[in-house]
């Protein structure tokens, strides 16, 4: 300070030096408090900056003419070729946001060659995906600056998802089936591809692995928030990650991250499962979209439905292709039968395919490349020629461990008395999803039911949507006059509406008779709702001495939630596709169902109630019908394992024979059965809510690497962090289901 | 001199607090997500010498932080498949991995058998134990003297 009050120049000089540099330390700090993401906070989503029209670039774009259809800010908007040159007075006659973004219109060149290696032809599509300005997306999912190109070939619609391969192999009851999803990234930025997809409800999921190239990395098995947690910080540093879970036990969610502009990677997942049986039948399904799901307004876990182009939310939701549009997403799909016995007939009703007879007992499957088009369940059925009376046993040991499986098929030993006289309640689902084919199998099946009644029986029909209405007060008599009053009632019957599936089950299981009648409820339905917890507790409450026989109609049905109910209401369930006769099943399916062969079934050993032995309440065995027992054994091989029930009046038993030194074996044993025990477990809890639910299952899906509710699978690579934002998330989108009316579902529910 | 440089120091103090948000809009002193949580590579490098690998199994536990998010095959062709794990130790903190020797030669020498792709967490050094349970050749005689080694490596 002597040197500043003498006010000598070295001094003055000294001071201001300091002070400017006190001044840049403090505009330093001031910069480093507010340091900007993408344009601004990324949690302020307003300040991003708006969607980028590179069309007015043209002046900049030989050969690159480019027109506008409507711009959209909130959706995607196309731009096809025009023959005139966009002039830069047209250019400069654009939204102010447009002509800004043709200075990166250069920026946008580099990168459709780099997509493309040539420039766009006349032939070509632009697609531009703009981001909202606004978004209703929570602050975690706010993608990337800028818009996304993509360049396609004349008629589809450029999505992330290239093709997926299915193999399957069937051998004795069980398949191991192996998908392989192949993303690609058509556009010009970075993007996180998210498909929601089916799989069989009792799908045991136990193996996943993400492909980069040559290089596989299997995914890990961890509890779902652990895995969700892994794979959301995975994405902001920028790996590549995946992450599969489970929205139902047939829905799932794969989020594939950090995928560049260009680069492929695929997702293999691998399950085992059982299959099913009617009427000796044995019966393969490979679901392949989910249809759009009815929400009623207090759902806490809904499943959505959205148009392709919707911006994104949270939650779990299905996105539809409009009518018309292509995506280009294609499935290839091969079966190999192996059943150990000698193959009878063999069919796919669902799809075109060529079948292959290796040897007798051999047989393979491949999808004709004419039908690859993946918008309904893909279903397979064969006969075998052996003996369907003796149980069907596998096993397994491994470690000390054992685990067996024994299928019971009815021997024709029918009760032959006279059937009791019914009541039968046809309750139809008129919603909008049921709207053209639907519908119309449901009423020909109904009307194919109300012919077999006798004068004895009574009858009712029900017919849901937003509300349910009744065919008549209460059940009437099956007399000629009033079974024709119900016919022309059921034809005159429309689709519209929503699925209030609980007001049908509510009018359904009404019972005022006295018990002096069997009682059967018949579900007509495709199952598109997302409360399914919800109808099946509500069934369980009020199902008393009702039986509930279900029919999944359509080319996708929900069959996780046909079969609950079937199982929930002691009954058994079909399913009527687009290709079926009504009339047929419904015949077949009442001559053998109104004839339980067998009540009461449990499993002995040693002549005692196994424990833990699965189902933990095993259904009714009917004729045509198969009932499947499976647990661990507890110690060595027991000697006499038999399945008691009654028929009619009598009690009988059935021995099963477990010689695991000479029968089927299976390592894919252990999965089904922890699937098994799985799906007990949430079956029951919905009716009997228990709190260590979570840890119990998770306990289960963890130790035998299971995928469940509580369980996900999570893959990072973490050899390389790619370069920028993590990008843009963008919904895998579907067809609907064929014979669904798009205008009814998807496009009623925005 | 020194004076002039106090009263500078304490004018930019002064400044900076003056001129940036206060406190109580500024948001939480955040660890940067390097250091909070990465993502690592750990290779696995067993060594037969001049025996030839035809399988494998080694146990690894991780701790201090570090989870395992991934296992991928090794360098050769023959341990280029991603993999197994158990499953169930996986559920008790560590990892049980085993492959056998699939297309191609098995290897001889010290190979890259494995990488294991982990998610670190804070600013210790994680900690890992690797113990080789089985090394065989093709006749499945054991390799005794096999001998395992772990190398870290970071994302590029």
């Amino acid at each position: 300070m002597r040197s500043f009050r003498r006010g000598s120049i070295s001094g003055r000089l000294s001071v201001a030096l300091a002070l400017a540099g006190a001044i840049a330390l403090g505009v330093l700090a001031i910069v480093l408090s507010a340091l900007p993401g993408c344009g601004g906070s990324m949690n302020d989503v307003s300040s991003q900056p708006t969607a980028r029209y590179e069309s007015a670039g043209a002046a900049e774009y030989p050969g690159a003419h480019l027109r506008s259809q409507s711009i959209d800010a909130d959706s995607g908007a196309r731009f096809r070729r025009n023959a005139a040159p966009a002039s830069p007075s047209t250019a400069a006659s654009m939204a102010p946001e447009f002509y800004q973004a043709s200075q990166s219109s250069v920026a946008l060149d580099q990168n459709l060659r780099s997509i493309s290696g040539a420039m766009p032809s006349r032939d070509e599509e632009l697609w531009v995906i703009a981001r909202a300005p606004r978004s209703s997306m929570r602050g975690d999912d706010v993608p990337g600056c800028g818009s996304m190109l993509a360049l396609r070939g004349a008629g589809t619609t450029p999505i992330p998802l290239e093709h997926t391969s299915v193999e399957a192999n069937i051998a004795g009851h069980i398949a191991s089936v192996r998908v392989v999803q192949q993303y690609h990234n058509p556009f010009s930025e970075k993007i996180e591809a998210v498909y929601v997809f089916p799989l069989p409800d009792n799908a045991a999921v136990n193996e996943f692995v993400m492909q980069i190239g040559d290089r596989r990395i299997r995914g890990v098995i961890r509890e779902r928030e652990e895995a969700e947690q892994i794979y959301e910080e995975a994405r902001g540093a920028g790996h590549v990650a995946s992450l599969l879970t489970q929205e139902r036990p047939n829905i799932f969610t794969q989020k594939v991250a950090n995928i560049e502009p260009g680069r492929r990677i695929e997702v293999d997942i691998r399950y085992f499962h059982t299959l099913a049986y009617d009427d000796g039948w044995h019966e393969w399904v490979f679901p392949m979209v989910v249809g759009p799901r009815f929400n009623p307004s207090r759902s806490d876990d809904p499943i959505l439905a959205a148009e392709h182009g919707e911006p994104r939310a949270s939650g779990t939701r299905t996105t539809h292709l409009a009518p018309g549009d292509r995506s280009g997403h294609d499935v290839s799909l091969s079966v190999r039968v192996h059943p150990g016995a000698e193959i009878g007939s063999i069919e796919a009703v669902s799809h075109d395919v060529r079948v292959e007879r290796e040897s007798s007992d051999d047989a393979l499957v491949t999808l004709r490349g004419s039908d690859t088009i993946p918008n309904r369940d893909f279903v397979l059925r064969y006969r075998v020629a052996s003996d369907t009376t003796r149980p069907a046993v596998v096993t397994y040991e491994r470690n000390g461990e054992r685990w067996f499986m024994a299928s019971l098929y009815p021997a024709p030993m029918q009760d032959e008395r006279d059937r009791l006289p019914m009541e039968v309640v046809f309750v139809l689902d008129c919603s909008g999803s049921m709207e053209g084919a639907p519908i119309a199998q449901a009423k020909a099946a109904a009307e194919a039911g109300l012919r077999r009644l006798r004068p004895s029986d009574t009858f009712q029909i029900i017919r849901f949507s937003d509300q349910a209405s009744t065919f008549s007060n209460g059940p009437v008599a099956a007399t000629e006059e009033n079974i024709q009053r119900a016919i022309r009632y059921a034809r005159g019957l429309h689709s519209e509406g929503g699925t209030m599936m609980t007001n049908g089950v509510k009018a359904a299981l009404k019972d005022a008779d006295e018990g002096r009648r069997l009682r059967f409820v018949v579900f007509l339905t495709d199952g598109y709702i997302g409360n399914e917890a919800e109808v099946l507790g509500l069934m369980h409450d009020r199902i008393g001495r009702t039986r509930v026989f279900s029919f999944g109609v359509g080319s996708s049905p929900n069959r996780y939630l046909m079969d609950r109910m079937a199982k929930m209401g002691r009954g058994a369930v079909a399913y009527l596709s687009l290709e079926d006769d009504g009339s047929e099943v419904m015949d077949s399916f009442f001559d053998r169902v109104t004839r339980p062969v067998m009540t009461d079934l449990e499993l002995l050993v040693d002549g005692r109630p196994m424990r833990g032995a699965l189902p933990a309440s095993a259904p009714d065995l009917f004729a045509g019908r198969m009932v499947t027992f499976a647990g661990r054994i507890e110690g060595d091989w027991p000697a006499d394992v038999r399945v008691r029930g009654k028929l009619g009046d009598r009690q009988v038993e059935i021995p099963i024979a477990l010689e695991p030194w000479r029968g089927a074996t299976s390592p894919a044993l252990p999965a089904v059965v922890a699937r098994m025990e799985i799906a007990d477990l949430t079956e029951r809890a919905i009716v009997s809510p228990r709190a260590d639910l979570e840890r119990v299952i998770t306990r289960i899906a963890l130790a035998n690497g299971l995928m469940s509710a509580f369980t996900a699978y999570v893959a990072v690579d973490a050899t390389r962090v790619t370069e920028g934002h993590y990008g843009v998330s963008v919904d895998v989108p579907t067809p609907t289901p064929a014979g669904m009316r798009y205008e009814n579902t998807v496009h009623r529910h925005r | 001199m020194r004076r002039a440089a106090l009263i500078a120091a304490l004018a930019a103090a002064a400044l900076g607090a003056w001129l940036a948000p206060s406190r109580g809009e500024q948001p939480a002193p955040q660890v940067s997500a390097r250091e909070a949580v990465r993502f690592e590579t750990l290779d696995v490098v067993i060594d037969v010498g001049t025996s030839s690998l035809a399988a494998y199994q080694f146990e690894l536990l991780a701790s201090n932080g570090a989870t395992i998010v991934g296992v991928e095959g090794g360098e050769a062709r023959a341990y280029a498949e991603a993999p197994y794990y158990d499953a169930a130790a996986l559920a008790g903190g560590r990892i049980i991995v085993g492959a056998l020797a699939g297309e191609g030669e098995p290897t001889t020498g010290a190979a890259r058998v494995a990488r294991l792709h982990m998610r670190v967490e804070g600013g210790v050094a994680p900690r890992y134990e690797c113990v080789l349970r089985v090394a065989a050749m093709a006749d499945a005689s054991p390799i005794g003297s096999a001998t395992i080694t772990v190398r870290e490596g970071t994302s590029r």
